[in-house]
């Protein structure tokens, strides 16, 4: 009996996976407007000043323990919103990049396809940041990997930028 | 009079039609020529019971070893449907996969699963229908640890998955994750539990090819992000323009 226990709460967990993945499914993207509403706006240079270890330092040396600890807490929290949004944004970027690869041929695809595979290491970076962040929380020191999603951020969005290029889909229509 | 094997036949019956109407769906929208081995799968399936039936008249012998045969035939082409939705899948992405790759994958999910299905079996009986027991587990293990891994995949990764390939993912999944469960109740239950599970085994079957029929019948080729108008992109890559200088 124990055993048919433990597999039916593993068949309800399979179970759940397969809602959320008809969940998402029902919520892949339809058009650009969708892509457009769905687009979390990311201040890159707030963010740079959250995670930057100079403003850090600054902070800890011209703050007493308490308050550092407090302004630390709020500031993590921002940045984990931040992630957050960078991380639904790669998500984003990964799908549309791949819509584009399966309907188009040739240039265009080509371009879609590295940008799904910047799109997506993008997307584990910032993973391994949140990771990183939960650990930060409770022992707060700077943070590298925070530093190095905040790059790659910016090198995917270009490509992306590029890789949807108005000129070539115009041109391409 | 409704009797179990009544209702089993029946249902068997109403399965054979929807099998029809899935082959039908899926040649008529071209969709055969995208997916073949899901269309050589359903053609197995759909032909394998009237054989069957036809050996079990003549020789219970030849029905035994002909079922078993076929059983292993239709699992071998359920794992190359699942490659075919995993190629689908990843098309595009990093994780493109190649049929080595896959085969990995399988080893390594067959010897998880094979521990797996051996601390769940539980029934007392010939070596030889044991054996078959824990084997036909690992099997449908390992397809739930396949489609399982590809939703998390994609889960994290969000992935674009057109219909077909969803649809086939989500009936298999379901019906084999009902299959396995049943399994194990059936184990437990004994004898008793042998018409549940024919019975619960055929229904989930059912509503796997009905999910199929649905999103075969919702497949589209077009995708309108195709025709996105260029005016917008600067929307939405406005604010990321002063990262990326």
């Amino acid at each position: 009996m124990t055993i048919f226990l433990v597999e039916f709460v593993a068949a309800l967990v399979v179970l759940l996976v397969f809602f959320y993945g008809v969940r998402k499914y029902r919520r892949q993207l339809r058009s650009m407007e969708d892509f457009r509403a769905r687009w979390k706006a990311v201040d890159i240079e707030a963010f740079a000043n959250i995670i930057d270890p100079s403003e850090e330092r600054f902070l800890r040396e011209s703050l007493s323990p308490k308050d550092f600890r407090r302004l630390q807490r709020e500031r993590l929290h921002v940045a984990g919103e931040y992630l957050s949004r960078v991380g639904q944004n790669a998500q984003l970027m990964i799908q549309a990049g791949q819509i584009i690869e399966r309907h188009n041929s040739g240039v265009e695809a080509e371009r879609a396809r590295a940008h799904v595979r910047d799109a997506m290491r993008l997307r584990g970076l910032v993973f391994r940041a949140q990771c990183s962040l939960a650990v930060q929380k409770a022992f707060p020191v700077s943070n590298p990997a925070l530093e190095q999603a905040l790059r790659l951020y910016g090198n995917a969005a270009h490509s992306f930028d590029n890789a949807l290029d108005p000129g070539v889909v115009t041109a391409r229509m | 009079m409704l009797t179990a094997a009544n209702i089993a036949s029946h249902m068997w019956l109403v399965g054979g039609i929807l099998l029809i109407v899935t082959i039908a769906l899926l040649y008529k929208r071209g969709l055969h020529r995208d997916f073949p081995w899901f269309f050589r799968y359903l053609l197995l399936v759909l032909v394998r019971s009237p054989i069957l039936f036809a050996i079990r008249m003549m020789d219970s012998t030849a029905y035994f070893y002909t079922y078993w045969i076929l059983e292993a035939v239709t699992v071998a082409v359920s794992f190359l449907v699942i490659f075919e939705v995993y190629r689908h899948v990843l098309r595009s992405s990093t994780l493109n996969i190649r049929p080595s790759t896959f085969f990995t994958l399988c080893v390594g999910l067959f010897a998880a699963a094979a521990a797996t299905a051996l601390v769940i079996e539980v029934t007392d009986g010939p070596a030889l229908l044991r054996a078959i027991f824990v084997l036909t587990r690992t099997v449908r293990i390992m397809q739930v640890c396949l489609f399982v891994l590809l939703l998390i995949g994609s889960l994290f990764f969000n992935f674009y998955w057109q219909s077909v390939p969803f649809g086939v993912a989500l009936g298999y999944g379901i019906y084999a994750t009902t299959e396995m469960l049943v399994a194990t109740f059936r184990s437990s239950l004994g004898p008793a539990g042998d018409l549940i599970f024919a019975v619960t085994k055929v229904f989930s079957y059912q509503v796997a090819v009905l999910i199929w029929i649905l999103y075969i019948y919702r497949h589209r080729e077009h995708h309108a992000l195709q025709t996105l108008p260029a005016e917008s992109l600067s929307e939405w890559m406005g604010p990321l323009e002063g990262s990326a200088e």
